[in-house]
């Protein structure tokens, strides 16, 4: 389970203007696609930077099934993994099977060890043909997977996806949603997609809404689609206007 | 003016491999213009080639005066343009281009301040703000701006609405829109449904072959084939019943409503 607990995060403590984080406290659990929602500039990618640990809260805290998501010390379990928006971000390798060792290299896993985790998890991507190519000739969708398959070699508790989708065409966004559809029934990895792209809220189970660094609503879509009305921020998606159009004019 | 860019022929490759093989057609003024197609499809080399970057190239582009001349004529916004970012205020930033084309120093000043508020910013609270301190939003439209303050004819977007809002995303639609009416925008996208209208020009890349399409042949196509372009399910099920319209519905829960109404 991921718990926010009274969480707030201020990136320039000397500047008035600077984005702040106001006490947040939620939690989310796993078996069911977690998604944060909000406009630009409402807090959400650093809500995922704060539970994969890559930024200190300023006060209150984050914890990963119960441990402390930032500074967990080394050798502790890998909690949260973090894809980031834009694949070429966070690619470090030359070659597919570089880029997955990656990790599991500063980790200190032994190299026997090592090989067969990193075919494993290439052939569960379908990139077990692909491991001696320069990452430089993949596709965008490729570079997507080869992203996710480098974090999730690791076997972090839970995954973190900023943004995922919006670098990917509308064919590979089919593809990706059925992974995580499948990896989220399998239960045993954890599941937040930041996203405010309404085709990617259309998969959210569990919806956590921010806007200018407050949570403002935390609840299943049903939820959220009974209370859009009274949400200003919140701008429907086109399928629920629709549907309210309809209903309105029949 | 330029009203429009033909490409005769055009072939591209990408280390001796082939991305885009005989492309021939045109994109116009007066209509936005939109590429569409598979990561890898040849999208982001199509733009290089007409500003002049890719040298695997062969083919002719043209415009109204002959052969196109790309250099002071273009504008390309990368993805992510926020990244190119190297002014310390956005003012700056947006008046670096004028600038360079040695306008008026007061010219330079209006003239980026009026830009900048047509963009959705006020020039009063984001003039001189550090770029990076603004949200990723207002980056990107800070970006697009300083692309495009000196209105080149022909001016390239390559996926401008990646990390935007739905807000960002609608006034940008409706900004390009207005600069499309005398300029040359082309615009490579994976959500075409924001900007589609009746006559929007859409060059699809497949398979190192381009296809031309208007928008509502493009609706059709989309709705007959799923795979031809993966459109929002919303759309699909409310539409594809109505498939023999002549006249489709753009992408919008109020244009559906309406149709719906017609031809219920």
């Amino acid at each position: 389970m991921i718990l926010l607990d009274r969480v707030s995060y201020r990136y320039n403590e000397k500047q008035e203007t600077s984005f702040k984080l106001k006490e947040v406290s939620f939690s989310c659990r796993k078996g069911l696609i977690n998604g944060v929602i909000g406009a630009n500039g409402s807090g959400k990618s650093t809500i995922a930077r704060l539970i994969a640990g890559l930024i200190q809260p300023r006060s209150g805290s984050v914890t990963v099934d119960g441990l402390a998501a930032f500074n967990n010390g080394a050798g502790a379990r890998f909690l949260a993994g973090i894809i980031f928006q834009t694949p070429e971000n966070q690619i470090v390798g030359t070659t597919v099977a570089e880029d997955i060792a990656f990790g599991l290299e500063n980790l200190g896993v032994p190299r026997p060890e090592m090989r067969q985790r990193v075919y494993n998890i290439a052939e569960k991507f379908e990139l077990n043909d692909m491991l001696d190519v320069p990452v430089h000739c993949l596709s965008g969708g490729q570079k997507q997977m080869l992203c996710v398959a480098s974090v999730m070699v690791m076997e972090p508790s839970w995954l973190i996806f900023d943004e995922p989708t919006s670098h990917l065409d509308p064919w590979t966004r089919k593809i990706f949603w059925k992974k995580i559809r499948g990896l989220v029934a399998a239960e045993k990895t954890g599941v937040l997609v930041v996203s405010q792209l309404p085709d990617d809220m259309a998969h959210f189970e569990q919806i956590f809404a921010f806007e200018s660094g407050e949570l403002v609503f935390s609840g299943s879509k049903n939820e959220l689609k009974e209370k859009a009305e009274q949400l200003p921020w919140f701008n429907l998606p086109e399928a629920w206007r629709l549907e309210k159009l309809l209903g309105t004019k029949k | 003016m330029t009203s429009f860019l033909q490409f005769n022929n055009l072939s591209l490759a990408f280390s001796g491999k082939k991305i885009i093989a005989g492309l021939s057609g045109r994109f116009i003024s007066g209509k936005l213009n939109l590429v569409v197609g598979r990561a890898g499809s040849g999208k982001s080399s199509l733009l290089l080639a007409i500003a002049g970057f890719h040298k695997e190239c062969q083919g002719e582009i043209l415009d109204d005066q002959g052969r196109f001349t790309a250099a002071g004529n273009i504008s390309l916004a990368f993805q992510n343009p926020e990244s190119l970012f190297f002014n310390p205020t956005v003012g700056d930033e947006i008046e670096f281009a004028l600038r360079m084309r040695a306008l008026p120093e007061n010219e330079i000043t209006d003239r980026s301040r009026d830009w900048l508020a047509k963009w959705g910013l006020p020039p009063e609270v984001y003039y001189s703000k550090h770029p990076l301190e603004l949200s990723g939003g207002e980056k990107r439209r800070v970006a697009l701006a300083a692309c495009s303050v000196f209105l080149p004819r022909v001016i390239m977007l390559d996926e401008p609405l990646a990390g935007l809002d739905f807000k960002g995303q609608r006034s940008l639609a409706d900004m390009l829109a207005v600069i499309a009416s005398d300029h040359v925008v082309i615009v490579v996208t994976h959500e075409p449904e924001i900007f589609l209208t009746d006559d929007t020009n859409i060059l699809l890349l497949s398979e190192a072959n381009g296809t031309w399409f208007s928008g509502s042949e493009f609706l059709r196509r989309s709705l007959e084939h799923e795979d031809f372009y993966p459109l929002p399910a919303w759309y699909r099920q409310a539409v594809g019943p109505f498939i023999k319209h002549a006249a489709l519905p753009a992408v919008n829960a109020s244009s559906v409503a309406d149709f719906l109404q017609k031809v219920r």
